[in-house]
């Protein structure tokens, strides 16, 4: 009978297993996205996609662990190979499990998949295809990245403030005669005159269109290089001598890879980094230095796990998974539709991500489409400088705010109206901080003294002396510059300045530590959206002195510089500004901060070792307590309290020296000393009333005890001490 | 047994000693217990209203406010004798329950006096039976004038119904020239519509459109329709005065006020009570965006929390944390009738035991408050009874913005009677005149601050700078650039706004303002102190009879989203912000024996210690020495001369310690921490006496005493030790 019910028991708790297991697979099942990415794996710049991809569900797993359950990544390489793309395309489409694809990396890729997506039914995000025929007439395909309309309207604009003509050169392929197209239409309204188009199918024809180039003597103002990337290298290495050319490229010239064959070869002829770029114009999708705290803070994150600078395809590609993980969460999608369906459901959705208001705030930008499925915002212009990327004086950021006084701007020529948007004019100042002397550290009230030499570098119209110093001790104002220099409408002003800082001297780890004495300014009036301080990455003034000069500090001073960097960064206030209805959304106050740090050490190494010798020579002392017992037990009890007076005496003195309302290192190695004398002390009780009860072996116990305890615990503390000192190094 | 008896006793005396000790010193607890043992007199208030039906909300805050009002005497120490308890009557609004209630009231022989009711119509028609009865009556709602006139047992602690149409018709002069009038006669009877007629024709306001809503069920909606759609038709019908009940007030409000229209709309004092502001939130458009329909309707009130004074604060704050709302003005006029009533109990020395005596003795202490000298301070203003027994106060106006009612941007006072014309035009246009009297304007600013920052804190010299926008809404001018900052170190002055815009007549200007500020700070209790950094501010020329600074809640988000409430302070000072409170008081000023007082806004930023483990660094070393000092009790006396020293030493060390952190902390009185080095000192003497003791007792070869004396000392030191920890923990908890 036993037997019997057991069976039964272990047979019905078996189907109870089968059936939990099945719902939990059904449950399981129904709530999976299968998001599929689609990249070139093996390229550096198919990683920096799928890093920015993973990055963003690594902090989705973090703030919405649930959500992050449900999407299921699955990585494709479609070696940037139309054909390959096709195919991956099709089985995507024949799988049947997928709901949402990310990529393709190129417009031909993105373009050809794009046809079978729409068959099936599946929706895709790109964030790098820049083509408008990618989203155009194509429901189910959109983009986070800004169009070629885009590009060609900020380069047209570029091309508009600096000259009246330009002389086209493309190869005839489908997409560039796409850009042409565009590019033709908006220089047009511009007044912009195009001189000449010329056109090549082969290299050869690419060849005889150089020669003439190069054997012209009337130039254009700029010379449109809108080509493939090979073509590229071809153009120019092949002009490299000429540098009275204005070339401006589109964004394929940003490509990692062409910049890094351009530099390999100039490596190999031993000329400068950048040889083959300088001077060169071209644009990028998205720059991290122009774009706000989020951006700052994912740039941080991607440093943190993948130890490289994020790329923009990088950030394209995290605001992609971050709308389509947004968009998932605002379907409700049910289990018993068909796949179909759920992504008709979902497509309806990032389909009312279409205005600001409607839209997920991305790092990148506010991310909602316009009609064509397709991200609306400016491409940073720029120039290359020493091998890298300067972006523009003058850019332009798009403009979601309603403003009745939109005409005049534009009229003005404060905005430009492009593809129906309103682009506002953002400047760019390069600025940078030469220090020539630290004086007056004081600790105490912490403050420090600098003078310094401190120059921008900007279009005109801009009031350079309208700055703050928000730790200045008094209001600085920028009197006459010492030097100023104006060459093609750049104007470099360089200033004197010596004044006195506050600082935010942390001493927690005194006498151990190292301080960074730190510089900041910000444009009194002029915020984010309106400008951003860079680094000056054309170099000094030659009116700054000796670039090698190292800062002097106080004679007879304790400390030396040990490093000196400068860097931008945002300054955010939250307030509601008094507006009722930003009571729940306040109002977001930004300026671009410039920040120089100079790093300081002390000179004399044993300066730490004077300030805390009390302290190792009272825990001697209580070290040899039951040496000095084993003559006298008061001895030993004169010795613990030596030690500890003495320890008390050293701590007073240091904290007289640094009073600070918090608890420092050296603190808790008294409170650790303070500790091992009270041990130091119960032991010598007992061991003096052990001998009076005349139990001497425990008492030669407990007393082998203590000195092999004692010297263990002082090692741990002086080794985890010299551990910690290490990490601030 | 009789040990056991003796023992119980011995603990139950020691346990009243220890009560009443705790109680002489102010604990609640045993002051509470004490006053229990006492025997007191019962006095009954009876307090009748709405407590179920439509006006219920009402009831509720007439019985919030009468509690208040006997929790805070209680707390204040006072009705030491006596107990009074509230019993509560329910009319349901309803003047034949009111009436069947007053007579049941009458007839109670416990009943000294009545609260309410709250309706004209019921209390009209109980205060006949009251005083027919002889039991004096206060209510703190019925604006009729003709609920107290005539009835030397009936009082009010809410104006009348003439001060509400004056006060109507001083907005209305400043608005428009004609107004519409709907009302319903069985709410304000006569004197209401009577006084805004007349005032209305005496300050040249035309009174266009006059529809009365009458009827019941079916007749009284179609009435409504009717007057609705007449008011339609109307080009422009001037500021619409609305003088209904709730719910009719709420109908109308949902057919012609919501966005697009524009009419100006006035209510009576129904406009500002619970049952009509849940009659509107509770319409879905409202809820799905808070203002929908309310938004921008004026409303007059006795009271409103923001507007009262400084002095009523302290009420408002109890009240929010009791109920988690801001109370009415019925709250707040039950809480006065209350006050004055237990004030009226105390002089007359009220016992309860002679019910007849006690309601005439009652009735003439209330009479007895009948002019400012003798006036009672209640929170809506000062109490005292004019002939009529009705306070004489003018009611404020109030709007509503986002679902929230607050004080409108101007309110008026008065100043002079017409007669004394010299002084009107010594004021000059700022004064507008109604009902033979002088009103004088004075502007509402909404002031607000969002804290960025607090840098540089130094505890010692009481600097600090502060980073912060703030902000000033309001209508018409400001001269903002003439304020003064009590505590800034150099003068503040606002330069360029980082936002200036004006809609719908609403300007709002902000600025940052990043600056120095100076204050005496206290650190008596170092520490474990925490500091109120306060930045404050007046207009410079301006009074408070002009000029009032009004913190804009609705405004700030820290109010509103928990998650914005830091503010940073650099890590480096070891202070965090716990947090910002904002208020405001007058800054009073003599200029030649005359008082001047000036509103002033605070912004009160309660700022901690980062590191709660801050005080070990002073609290460890120091038990250290006390455990020392313990360990030398446990060594023989043979090791006199080894204890001497370590007592020499222990407490030489605590005086240095001591001495360096008078030397950081120069303050006048005891500081906290400093106890504990007193206690270090006493035990170095104690440990000195047990050794001197001992050598003694060790001459007069009494071996046991040395040990009993040994003993001793080592109790006392482990229970002086024992105190310390429990007294700092204390204070570190």
């Amino acid at each position: 009978m036993k037997k019997l019910v057991l069976i039964i028991l272990v047979a019905f708790a078996c189907n109870l297993m089968g059936i939990a297991y099945l719902i939990y697979h059904k449950i399981k099942f129904d709530g999976v996205v299968n998001v599929a990415v689609c990249l070139p794996r093996e390229t550096i710049k198919g990683q920096m996609m799928l890093r920015g991809i993973k990055l963003y569900l690594s902090e989705l797993a973090d703030e919405h662990p649930a959500l992050r359950k449900k999407i299921r990544l699955r990585v494709y390489d479609d070696k940037d190979d139309v054909k390959t793309a096709m195919a991956l395309a099709n089985q995507i489409g024949t799988d049947n499990t997928t709901m949402v694809v990310l990529g393709h990396n190129t417009n031909g890729a993105a373009y050809n998949a794009g046809k079978i997506y729409k068959r099936f039914g599946i929706i895709a995000i790109t964030g790098s295809a820049t083509g408008i025929e990618v989203t155009r007439e194509n429901e189910w395909y959109f983009s986070v990245v800004p169009n070629d309309a885009d590009q060609a309207a900020v380069m047209a604009a570029y091309i508009r403030s600096r000259g009246r003509n330009v002389t086209l050169l493309q190869s005839k392929s489908d997409e560039n005669v796409y850009f042409s197209e565009k590019f033709k239409e908006v220089a047009r309204e511009m007044g912009i005159t195009i001189t000449r188009e010329w056109s090549f199918r082969s290299d050869a024809g690419l060849d005889r269109i150089l020669r003439d180039i190069d054997g012209r003597e009337s130039i254009p103002d700029f010379i449109l290089l809108n080509t493939r990337k090979e073509d590229l290298l071809r153009i120019l290495t092949a002009l490299e001598h000429r540098t009275d050319l204005n070339l401006i490229g589109t964004s394929a010239l940003t490509d990692s890879k062409v910049i890094g064959i351009l530099n390999t070869l100039a490596e190999k002829k031993n000329l400068p980094v950048g040889h083959y770029l300088n001077g060169v114009h071209t644009v990028t999708p998205f720059l991290l230095d122009l774009a706000d705290k989020r951006a700052y803070i994912f740039r941080q994150r991607y440093l943190q796990h993948f130890n490289q600078e994020p790329s923009w395809e990088a950030a394209c590609y995290y605001d992609a998974m971050k709308l389509t993980a947004h968009a998932i969460e605002r379907t409700a999608l049910k289990a018993s539709d068909s796949m179909l369906k759920k992504r008709k459901q979902l497509r309806k959705t990032l389909e009312e991500y279409n205005s600001s208001y409607h839209s997920v705030n991305g790092i990148t930008a506010r991310l909602y489409f316009n009609q064509d499925g397709c991200i609306e915002r400016p491409y940073t212009i720029g120039q290359y400088v020493n091998g890298r990327f300067s972006p523009a004086y003058l850019q332009y950021r798009k403009d979601d705010t309603p403003d009745k006084h939109v005409l005049e701007k534009v009229l003005k020529g404060k905005a430009i109206w492009v593809n129906n948007a309103l682009m506002r004019m953002k400047r760019i100042v390069y600025c940078g901080i030469k220090v020539n002397a630290i004086k007056k550290i004081d600790f105490t009230n912490g403050v420090f003294t600098a003078d310094f030499y401190l120059w921008f570098r900007f279009t005109r119209g801009f009031d350079d002396k309208d700055i703050v110093f928000p730790d200045a001790g008094d209001p600085i104002a920028l009197g006459e510059p010492i030097w100023e220099l104006t060459s093609d409408g750049v104007t470099t002003r360089v200033f004197q300045i010596r004044a006195t800082f506050k600082n935010r001297f942390d001493v927690f780890s005194f006498p151990f530590e190292r301080h960074d004495l730190n510089i900041h300014f910000h444009h009194r009036s002029m915020g984010f959206n309106d400008l951003v301080y860079m680094k000056d990455s054309w170099g000094e003034p030659e009116a700054s002195g000796d670039a090698a000069m190292e800062p002097g500090l106080d004679v007879g001073s304790n400390w030396r510089v040990e490093a000196i960097g400068s860097s931008h960064d945002i300054i955010t206030h939250v307030s509601t500004l008094g507006i009722p209805d930003n009571a729940i959304n306040p109002a977001i106050i930004s300026y671009s901060r410039f920040n120089t740090h100079i790093g300081i050490a002390r000179k004399n190494p044993f300066f730490p070792l004077v300030h805390v010798l009390p302290l190792f020579l009272a825990m001697g002392l209580v070290g040899v307590v039951d040496y000095a017992w084993a003559r006298s037990p008061g001895r030993g009890f004169i010795l613990l309290t030596l030690a500890l007076t003495t320890a008390l005496m050293n701590q007073v003195w240091l904290g007289n020296r640094v009073w600070v309302n918090y608890v420092t290192l050296v603190d808790y190695l008294f409170f650790g000393f303070h500790g091992l004398v009270f041990v130091a002390g119960v032991v010598q009780i007992q061991k003096i009333r052990l001998l009076q009860k005349d139990h001497r072996a425990q008492a030669m116990v407990l007393s082998r005890l203590f000195n092999i305890g004692y010297p263990l615990m002082v090692i741990i503390g002086f080794a985890w001490t010299a551990y910690y000192i290490r990490t601030l190094v | 047994m009789k040990k056991k008896l003796l023992i119980l006793g011995l603990i139950a005396g020691c346990n009243l000693v220890w009560i009443a000790m705790l109680s002489s010193s102010g604990n609640q607890f045993a002051r509470s217990f004490l006053k229990q043992l006492q025997k007191k007199d019962r006095i009954v208030v009876a307090l009748a209203g709405p407590m179920t039906g439509g006006g219920f909300l009402n009831g509720r805050d007439m019985e919030r406010g009468a509690r208040m009002a006997i929790q805070d005497a209680l707390d204040a120490g006072r009705l030491s004798n006596l107990q009074i308890r509230l019993s509560i009557f329910d009319d349901q609004n309803e003047v034949r329950t009111a009436m069947k209630i007053a007579s049941e009231i009458s007839l109670n022989r416990e009943v000294v006096a009545v609260l309410g009711h709250y309706k004209n119509p019921t209390t009209m028609a109980a205060s006949r039976i009251y005083k027919k009865n002889g039991i004096p009556m206060i209510t703190g709602s019925a604006t009729e004038k003709k609920a107290t006139d005539k009835n030397p047992w009936a009082f009010g602690t809410v104006p009348d119904d003439v001060d509400q149409a004056v006060s109507i018709i001083t907005h209305v002069k400043a608005m428009k020239r004609h107004i519409t009038v709907i009302y319903e006669k069985d709410v304000y009877d006569n004197s209401l519509m009577a006084s805004i007629e007349a005032n209305a024709a005496e300050a040249g306001v035309e009174v266009r459109y006059k529809w009365e809503l009458k009827g019941v069920g079916e007749n009284a909606d179609a009435r409504l329709e009717q007057i609705i759609s007449d008011l339609r038709a109307i080009h422009d019908p001037g500021v619409i005065i609305i003088a209904t009940q709730s719910r009719e007030a709420a109908a109308i409000i949902r057919r012609i006020n919501h966005p697009g229209t524009d009419y100006t709309i006035i209510g009576t004092d129904t406009f500002a009570t619970a049952p009509f502001y849940k009659a509107m939130t509770s319409l879905p458009q409202e809820r799905a965006k808070p203002g929908y329909y309310v938004n921008g309707i004026y409303s007059t009130t006795p009271f409103i929390a923001e507007w009262a004074g400084p002095e009523t604060n302290l009420f408002v704050d109890n009240y929010r944390e009791m109920y988690d709302e801001s109370p009415s003005w019925v709250a707040a006029c039950y809480y006065d009738a209350m006050k004055v009533l237990i004030e009226a109990i105390e002089l007359k020395h009220i016992n309860g035991r002679q019910f007849r005596e006690d309601r005439v003795h009652i009735r003439a202490a209330l009479s007895r408050f009948s002019s400012p000298e003798e006036a009672v301070n209640g929170v809506a203003g000062q109490i005292f009874f004019n002939k009529e027994g009705r306070v004489k106060r003018q009611f404020a106006m109030g709007y509503y913005e986002n679902q929230r009612f607050r004080p409108a941007f101007t309110q008026y006072q008065v100043i002079a009677d017409e007669k004394e014309s010299v002084f009107k035009k010594a004021i000059g246009s700022n004064v507008t005149v109604v009902a033979g009297k002088v009103f004088s304007q004075k502007k509402l600013v909404y002031t607000g601050m969002d804290i960025n920052g607090v840098n540089s804190l130094n505890v010692i010299s009481g600097e600090f700078i502060v980073d912060f926008f703030i902000w000033f809404r309001f209508v018409g001018d400001f001269d903002e650039k003439e304020l003064i900052f009590e505590n800034s170190e150099a003068p503040i002055r606002l330069k360029e706004p980082v936002l200036d815009i004006t809609r719908d007549g609403i300007t709002i200007r902000a600025y940052q303002v990043k600056a120095k500020f100076k204050q005496a700070l206290r650190y008596d209790e170092f520490p474990f102190e925490k500091h109120h950094l306060i930045i404050r501010f007046h207009h410079k020329l301006q009074t408070d009879r002009k000029l009032v600074f009004i913190p804009d809640y609705l405004s700030m988000h820290a109010y509103l989203s928990p998650e914005y409430r830091q503010i940073s302070l650099e890590n480096t000072s070891g202070w965090k912000v716990n947090n910002v409170t904002q208020t405001r008081d007058r800054f009073m000023r003599q200029i030649s024996s005359i008082n001047l007082a000036y509103s002033r806004y605070n912004a009160d930023i309660s700022v901690e210690r980062m590191d709660g483990r801050f005080a070990l660094k002073i609290l460890i070393p120091l038990f250290s020495l006390a455990l020392f000092l313990f360990f030398s009790h446990l060594l023989s006396l043979d090791l006199a001369r080894t204890r001497l020293f370590i007592i020499a030493s222990i407490v030489l060390g605590a005086g240095i310690c001591h001495y360096f952190l008078r030397v950081i902390h120069p303050s006048s009185t005891i500081i906290q921490v400093e106890f504990n080095f007193f206690a270090i000192y006493a035990l170095g003497i104690l440990s000195v006496l047990v050794i001197g003791v001992g050598i003694l007792c060790r001459r007069m070869d009494t071996p046991r005493w040395i040990n009993g004396f040994n003993l001793i000392g080592q109790g006392i030191h482990g229970l002086v030790i024992a105190c310390l920890l429990v007294m700092n923990i204390i204070k570190l908890w």
